[in-house]
């Protein structure tokens, strides 16, 4: 998997690596090897079900928390809609996990 | 890593299982535990279909039971949940676990918030009442779990309300730790044992140094902390738990303690103790030996860093655990966080086994302290209560004849119906034995049947008094039929017996590979300290 590109400040860099670090934890407890390998280009969204969707978001809002030390929500309705999903693209969610972190 | 039980949990809800499904790993030194989650929100088609599984943990928000407040109509939902999990458990096997409700009632009314709490409580109250009248119903306390973290921590309102997921993952974890306890104490044999050091842990200070007046043992700090933890042994023992001490200390130091300082513990809540210069390691063997318990049966709690490692070091089975008095805050939850002392519930059996384990360490004081085998055995004024053909006991009967392996002429099973049939053709004998230090219940039993001793056995904890001679004595009287035959049927494991039979009266009349038979000649000898009651 690749860093996340978008980022500006250090607590976004900070929660876009929280986001990847959760997704390389998540892979491994769901016994998917093969998802380790998606470059920032692949669709995670078709690869998963919303039940794993849901977990990677708790997930990596509980692992931003601890990385910037704040509460940040990322539920959003885009999350699940398969047009909308900012996980259609693997850059794509650690840039959308980063752009929550700087809306604060 | 013991793999060899399989066990299969399903889980269903109104809020996404999946990360419950952690409770696999949690449970992996127990079992082999294979997951399902079932349809979100299809609770009552779960409950009233025809799903298998071992184990279905139904885990359920405060949105199943109301919307925004608890009232009537939420203890109604209770109440139907209690008769849906009632019809299953009626039709299926299998357990299932339940949770109380994660809610914090809020109101701009004091007393509507007094009724919400009051409805929360009662359908609460509508779980444990199902959980008491059923033994396969465990009830998990998600509330609690959640208020330890925090609810503000825990919940996330968002994802509730999005995704069906109103738990952080620190809450998911929490509740994880709840599930594999519920499902481990169904799985795992409880721990019986705490065995306590006494300087710095049941009192602070050392007694032989400091003087018995001015150990630390009381309702201000540091001494409350003492007081705390002998309060929490005690309501451990009234839990089922056996109490012991080991201590390096003079044994009349130790004892004065008791005798001349106020304090929750009193001497004689130990069912044993040992009070000498001795390793700890080798007296909690002894105590062991004593109880005749394993040492995985051993839970052992001390200050000192030394004694813990030095326990766990020469006796590995033994489950360790430091007392750091100066950390009150961990030292007073530690009890109540040693998982292998939980259980499911206590039962009456299990706190009658709790006197009969006490009543087995004075027998064994009493025989440590006599001067003669004699002496200790006419000491104990034992009576053996034999009943024949008794229909009452015959559930006893049954579950003795099936379970005991070592002292056990024939090592033949019956089951209940082939017991009461072998009270109407001929005679089954069951043996209850009494001494002062309490009853130990049928421990014996014998089968004759057309001329033959066929079953003749003794539970291990009623041996070493030669009551087992004196039971037999009692039958070959009863049945009066001086050609009365046995036999020996080896099995793996009751060589044990392999001599009985020589040994009290009996004559070898002929031997093979499957054991050696007998014809009754004298009998067993009598002794003058068993009496026998005939009932």
């Amino acid at each position: 998997m690749t860093l996340p590109t978008s980022t500006s400040s250090p607590s976004e860099h900070a929660a876009a690596t929280a986001a990847r670090t959760t997704l390389d934890r998540l892979v491994e407890t769901w016994g998917r090897p093969e998802l380790s390998g998606l470059g920032p280009e692949d669709d995670l969204y078709e690869r998963i079900d919303s039940f794993a969707v849901v977990e990677l978001l708790l997930e990596t809002e509980s692992e931003v928390e601890k990385a910037v030390g704040r509460y940040v929500p990322l539920a959003d309705e885009s999350i699940l809609d398969s047009t909308r999903s900012p996980l259609r693209r693997l850059q794509g969610w650690f840039d959308y996990v980063a752009q929550a972190v700087a809306r604060g | 890593m013991n793999t060899a039980r399989v066990l299969s949990l399903g889980f269903v809800g109104n809020v996404v299982t999946n990360p419950f499904g952690k409770v696999t790993g949690r449970l992996a030194d127990l079992a082999e535990v294979a997951c399902e989650h079932f349809p979100i929100g299809q609770i009552e088609q779960v409950l009233a279909g025809p799903a298998s599984v071992d184990t279905l943990i139904v885990h359920l928000d405060h949105r199943w039971f109301f919307d925004v407040a608890p009232d009537e109509a939420a203890i109604g939902r209770a109440r139907a949940l209690a008769e849906l999990v009632s019809g299953r458990l009626a039709r299926a096997s299998g357990t299932i676990i339940l949770n109380t409700v994660p809610f914090v009632p809020v109101s701009s009314v004091e007393s509507d918030l007094h009724g919400q709490l009051e409805a929360l409580a009662r359908i609460n109250a509508v779980l444990f009442d199902l959980a008491r009248a059923n033994e396969r119903v465990s009830v998990i306390d998600a509330a609690g779990a959640l208020a330890q973290l925090g609810f503000a921590n825990a919940l996330r309102e968002r994802n509730r309300y999005m995704y069906q997921m109103p738990y952080a993952p620190a809450a998911v974890d929490a509740l994880v730790e709840r599930y594999a306890d519920a499902v481990a104490a169904r799985l795992r044999a409880r721990r019986k044992v705490v065995v306590v050091d006494a300087d710095n842990t049941l009192w602070g200070g050392v007694v032989g140094e400091d003087g018995v007046e001015n150990l630390e043992v009381d309702s201000d700090y540091p001494g409350i902390v003492h007081t705390q933890l002998q309060r929490q042994l005690l309501r451990l023992k009234s839990l089922g738990i056996l109490l012991c001490a080991v201590t390096k200390n003079n044994d009349a130091d130790f004892r004065s303690v008791f005798e001349q300082r106020a304090m929750p513990l009193r001497l004689d809540d130990f069912v044993a103790y040992r009070s000498n210069w001795s390793e700890k390691s080798d007296n909690i063997r002894e105590l062991a030996e004593t109880l005749n318990l394993g040492l995985d049966s051993f839970v052992f709690l001390d200050d000192n860093p030394f004694e813990i490692e030095e326990v766990r070091a020469r006796l590995p089975g033994v489950e360790c655990h430091l007392f750091d008095r100066t950390r009150p805050e961990q030292a007073l939850t530690l009890l109540d966080g040693i998982a292998s002392l939980r259980a499911r519930n206590v039962t009456a059996e299990d706190l009658s086994k709790t006197e009969q384990y006490r009543g087995e360490a004075q027998r064994q004081e009493l025989q440590r302290s006599a001067a003669s085998m004699d002496e200790y055995l006419a000491s104990l004024d034992i009576r053996l209560h034999v009943t024949r053909n008794n229909a009452g006991a015959l559930r006893r009967v049954a579950q003795l004849i099936n379970k005991t392996n070592q002292f056990n002429l024939t090592t033949r099973r019956y089951t209940e119906d082939e017991v009461a049939t072998a009270m109407r053709e001929g005679s089954v004998y069951a043996a209850r034995v009494v001494d002062r230090f309490g009853d130990m219940g049928v421990v014996g039993v014998a089968i004759v049947r057309g001329g033959e001793l066929e079953t003749f056995l003794m539970s291990c904890r009623a041996l070493g008094r030669r009551i087992e001679s004196q039971v037999l004595r009692y039958v070959c009287q009863e049945e009066a039929d001086p050609a009365l035959r046995a036999r020996y049927r080896p099995s793996a494991k009751n060589r044990m017996v392999e001599t009985f039979l020589d040994e009290n009266g009996f004559a070898l009349i002929g031997s093979g590979s499957e054991g050696k038979d007998y014809r009754l000649t004298r009998g067993p000898d009598d002794t003058a300290y068993v009496h026998i009651v005939a009932e």
